[in-house]
């Protein structure tokens, strides 16, 4: 086990193409800690370059103590799950487990005793004789994480290993690799493209785009300080919403005035940050589904919405209203009682202390700036 | 192994303990350690490459030196890789000893009839064996698998007899006529129409399209990769063909290629450059034809044809 | 042409089958049956049956000195020719299996020798291998009749053929070789395996669902040569070289013994038909991942 630290670490695949841009991060020993974003981000670019798979064009990589910048990815001591697990289709799953072991010319009944003990905490032991073409989904996933816990290696390296299983599957092997990463306490690096995953799994999260981090932060620190309307809109689901317009001079301080020409009132704080900094630029009012309610509560400042509800979808324990208003669509999540009817008019309640605003421009937030300490 | 002694050569640079200085020492050694490890993979890559290139074309590669030698270069005791003096004089008496316009028209002529011939019956066959229902279907289908396993030497005596008793030999017909069909053809695009979905032929029938009609404007342009690579293979087994033109054709006029060539075979001291000459004209077209038609080829035998 | 298209649509399905059954009728499932026929009969200088011999001829054959030193120096020659044309192929189609400058030229050297007809590679080998003037011994510097000397005619011969036979192989092993996931070496990789083990461990067993395949197509291809023993040896010196197929032409075609050269031909079935059915057994059981 070790803690893992990039400095700097770019990556060109053709001339002045940068896949991965000044990458630094500082992994903790034990920590679990993911990657995400759209596709083409260099999510798994860093990845691989982590691995040894990819050379590191600059900048330095870490392992422990190390610099492993040029050590063989062999040489690493990390294991890695791929998303198509990557099984060798020739041997049987023991052999496959026992690969990592055999190439470092492990005792045969030290391999044995190894594989076990791994095949047993994933309950594949019954497995052990078949080859992976005799596998479903989910065991063939098993399988690969099994071969890559069993080397007990530094790290472990997961580049979406969920996305090739149906969804009902991937929320059960989410729920055991965070168990599993309780019981081991082994630093996991896991790229995923999909938010959920992050947010459950994750201690930590790097949120990257263009080959460039957004934001490294915990689950609950992007979700309430997201850095610009990059993450905002990719951390959360439904998305949250996005309100173009301006701020102007209201009475008792200033107000938020989209450009399909709704009026939101501002908190006294935002006001003072906005007013008069924010004269006549564009901003952007990022509210999530969740803030906006049917009812208004008591406590508080509330901004009203109104608009033709479009759809409704009842989930049971919510409901999500799609609402048609001047500025465009926008997402609510409301009591299942709400008494929005699909093809009526309603007034929806945006709770404007939990509002974000976002520069027009720059799309940064406004109200906080995240810094990469590293 | 090189990277595990730059393993080590890392392993004592601690994060907690080395100097910027010494990192970007570290950084320019081992970088161009790794673009002079990249540089001799891709050196010894190439060059094992020539070696094995130049070992499997050696013969072709001989053939043209020793057909471009003078008679008098070739007999001598001494290495003569290259000829000193190149001319093309084998060639002029190559072409005029031996009528090699004549077998070479003849080749072309027949193996162009048993290409074309094999496209048309097999897609025919093919056509019916995945499209169509009828009684005794897999039966058929298995007949013409089963004939695969007929070695073509174990029926040319009964095959020699009978087009002899027909009073065809040494004639383009018993040249073409045997060939004309071939199982692995139906097999190939066989396999080919059994990737379109039913509906395919269900909605053009449904359009009032007949079945030939169907087979002609919608099957074949829908599997011209199989027609090209069958045509390549095919036209190249047929220009190689020895055995059977050997036994049926008895007049020059109707020999082919490689029939004819060996007419140059003759190792008696003057002749050799010029039996070099001949291979290496009658060895040309095909060769042109499979360089034309590897893609195709390729890509016809291996996407369904062969399953890997 | 409409009253034709029409008429057509009416046909039965049957009538798509009438061009190819009618060749393979008349070249394929008639002489098939004839031979077997011969095998049983001696026959005249025109191939016509005149005599019932019963299993004479396959009693001849079995108790014929010739028969078994065919059938032997047909082995031989398979085994090498099999062996020689595959490791050509594997060795080209590694090489080639990772891109570098000028990939496509080298590919295509490779599979070039398909493109070679028996008969032309015979006259060049005829010209490498000759004694005086023959660039073999003058680059090994011996000084060896290799075609006329029994021990080295048959070798001669099988390496002529493992060349022209190598082509078709370089295809199959790419085509074998593209095929195995990519990502699994990257995972080997990751595990520490070097790239001895990991083509041993890998690549090979990685090949092996068309090993299996190309194995008995070299092996029936190799059985089936005929141009080059022609060209080259003539079946000798003696019998050095006298393959099944050059020995049924010989038999057939010089000493006018049909019934022999059918029964000959009907062992030759025999031994192909068995190892298709091999092939085709072995892989239904799956030789498979």
């Amino acid at each position: 086990m070790a803690e893992i630290v990039l400095k700097d670490v770019c990556k060109v695949f053709e001339k002045d193409q940068y896949a991965v841009s000044n990458f630094s991060l500082h992994i903790r020993d034990g920590e679990f800690v993911v990657f995400v974003g759209p596709s083409g981000c260099g999510k798994s670019t860093t990845l691989r370059m982590i691995a040894g798979l990819e050379e590191i064009t600059s900048g330095e990589l870490w392992i422990g103590d190390e610099l492993c910048n040029y050590t063989d990815p062999g040489a690493r001591d990390l294991s890695m799950v791929f998303q198509n697990y990557a099984l060798y289709p020739q041997m049987t799953v023991y052999d496959n487990m026992a690969f990592s072991l055999w190439v470092r010319k492990v005792p045969k009944r030290e391999i044995r005793r190894q594989v076990e003990q791994a095949a047993d905490l994933l309950g594949i032991t019954h497995l052990l004789d078949r080859r992976p073409a005799a596998l479903s989904g989910g065991q063939k996933q098993r399988v690969a994480i099994g071969s890559a816990i069993l080397r007990k290696p530094r790290a472990f390296l997961m580049d979406e290993p969920l996305s090739n299983l149906d969804a009902k599957l991937r929320t059960h092997m989410r729920v055991e690799l965070a168990a599993l990463h309780h019981k081991l306490g082994t630093t996991v690096i896991y790229v995923t493209h999909d938010q959920t995953e992050a947010m459950t799994l994750a201690d930590r999260i790097v949120v990257m785009k263009g080959g460039y981090i957004q934001q490294v932060a915990t689950p609950a620190e992007l979700y309430n300080r997201p850095t610009n309307q990059f993450v905002a809109g990719f951390i959360g689901s439904p998305a949250m919403n996005f309100i173009p317009g301006r701020v102007c001079r209201a009475k008792g301080g200033a107000a938020f005035l989209s450009d399909g020409g709704q009026v939101f009132p501002l908190t006294a704080a935002q006001a003072e940050k906005l007013w008069p900094l924010y004269d006549n630029r564009a901003v952007v009012l990022g509210i999530r589904p969740e803030d906006i309610h049917a009812d208004p509560g008591k406590a508080g400042l509330w901004g009203e919405m109104r608009g033709a509800v479009i759809a409704r979808e009842a989930l049971g324990h919510e409901a999500i209203v799609h609402l048609d208003t001047s500025d465009g669509e926008y997402a609510a999540r409301v009591a299942p009682d709400c008494r929005a009817v699909t093809g009526q008019e309603t007034t929806l309640y945006l709770q404007m202390e939990n509002a974000h605003f976002f520069d027009g421009e720059t799309q940064q937030n406004i109200f906080y700036q995240w810094r990469n300490e590293e | 192994m090189d990277t595990v002694s730059a393993l080590q050569t890392a392993v004592p640079l601690s994060r907690s303990r080395c100097t910027k200085a010494e990192l970007e020492a570290l950084h320019r050694k081992m970088g161009l350690a790794a673009l002079r490890r990249r540089r001799i993979r891709s050196a010894v890559l190439v060059s094992l490459n020539v070696v094995m290139a130049l070992f499997i074309l050696f013969p072709l590669l001989y053939a043209v030196s020793v057909s471009l030698m003078p008679g008098s270069e070739l007999f001598t005791m001494e290495m003569n890789l290259l000829p000193k003096h190149p001319d093309f004089t084998n060639y002029l008496r190559a072409w005029t000893q031996v009528p090699l316009v004549r077998f070479i028209f003849n080749s072309f002529l027949v193996s162009g009839c048993i290409t074309l011939g094999q496209i048309i019956t097999c897609s025919l066959a093919a056509f019916a064996f995945s499209f169509l229902n009828f009684k005794g279907k897999n039966l058929l289908f298995l007949l013409v698998m089963a004939t695969m396993m007929v070695p073509g030497e174990a029926t040319i005596i009964s095959n020699y007899l009978t087009v002899s008793s027909l009073g065809i030999l040494d004639s383009y017909l018993v040249l073409i006529l045997p060939s004309l069909t071939s199982a692995m053809g139906i097999f190939l695009f066989r396999q080919f129409y059994m990737t379109f979905p039913m509906s395919l032929y269900e909605s053009a029938k449904l359009d009032g399209c007949s079945n030939l009609r169907f087979i002609v404007s919608i099957l074949l342009p829908l599997t011209k990769s199989a027609i090209g690579a069958m045509s390549v293979y095919t036209f190249i087994n047929a220009w190689n063909m020895y055995m059977w033109p050997l036994l049926v054709t008895g007049s020059q006029e109707m020999r082919t290629v490689q029939i004819g060539i060996s007419m140059l075979d003759n190792t008696d001291a003057q002749s050799i450059t010029l039996m070099m000459a001949g291979v290496v004209s009658v060895i040309i077209p095909s060769m042109v034809i499979f360089i034309a038609g590897q893609k195709q080829l390729i890509r016809g035998m291996f996407s369904g044809a062969v399953k890997g | 042409m409409k009253h034709l298209a029409e008429k057509l649509r009416g046909v039965s399905p049957y009538a798509y089958l009438i061009p190819c059954f009618a060749i393979f009728g008349m070249f394929l499932f008639y002489p098939f049956f004839k031979t077997i026929y011969l095998s049983f009969f001696l026959t005249d200088k025109l191939g016509r049956a005149k005599l019932f011999v019963g299993a004479e001829n396959y009693t001849d054959l079995l108790t014929s000195e010739s028969f078994y030193n065919s059938i032997f120096v047909t082995l031989v020659f398979v085994v090498i020719v099999v062996f020689g044309s595959m490791l050509l192929g594997l060795t080209a189609a590694v090489l080639c299996s990772k891109t570098f400058p000028g990939i496509r030229a080298f590919s295509t050297a490779y599979a070039l020798p398909m493109a070679i007809a028996s008969s032309g590679a015979a006259m060049i080998f005829k010209v490498i291998l000759n004694p005086t003037i023959g660039l073999f011994n003058k680059l090994t510097g011996l000084d060896i009749n290799w075609i006329s000397d029994p021990r080295t005619a048959l070798v001669c011969v099988a390496v002529l053929t493992a060349w022209l036979n190598s082509g078709i192989n370089f295809l199959y092993f790419s085509a074998g070789l593209g095929n195995i996931d990519e990502s699994i070496y990257e995972r080997a990789s990751v595990d520490g395996a070097n790239g001895v083990q990991k083509f041993f461990r890998l690549t090979l067993p990685g090949l092996s669902p068309i090993m299996f395949y190309t194995l008995v197509v070299n092996i029936i291809q190799a059985f089936q040569s005929f141009g080059q023993v022609k060209i080259l040896t003539q079946g000798g010196p003696g019998e050095a070289t006298n393959l099944i197929v050059y020995s049924i032409y010989r038999d057939a075609f010089f000493n006018y013994k049909f019934g022999s050269a059918a029964a000959q031909s009907v062992v030759l079935f025999l031994i192909i038909m068995a190892l298709t059915l091999v092939m085709f057994k072995v892989e239904k059981k799956g030789v498979k991942y």
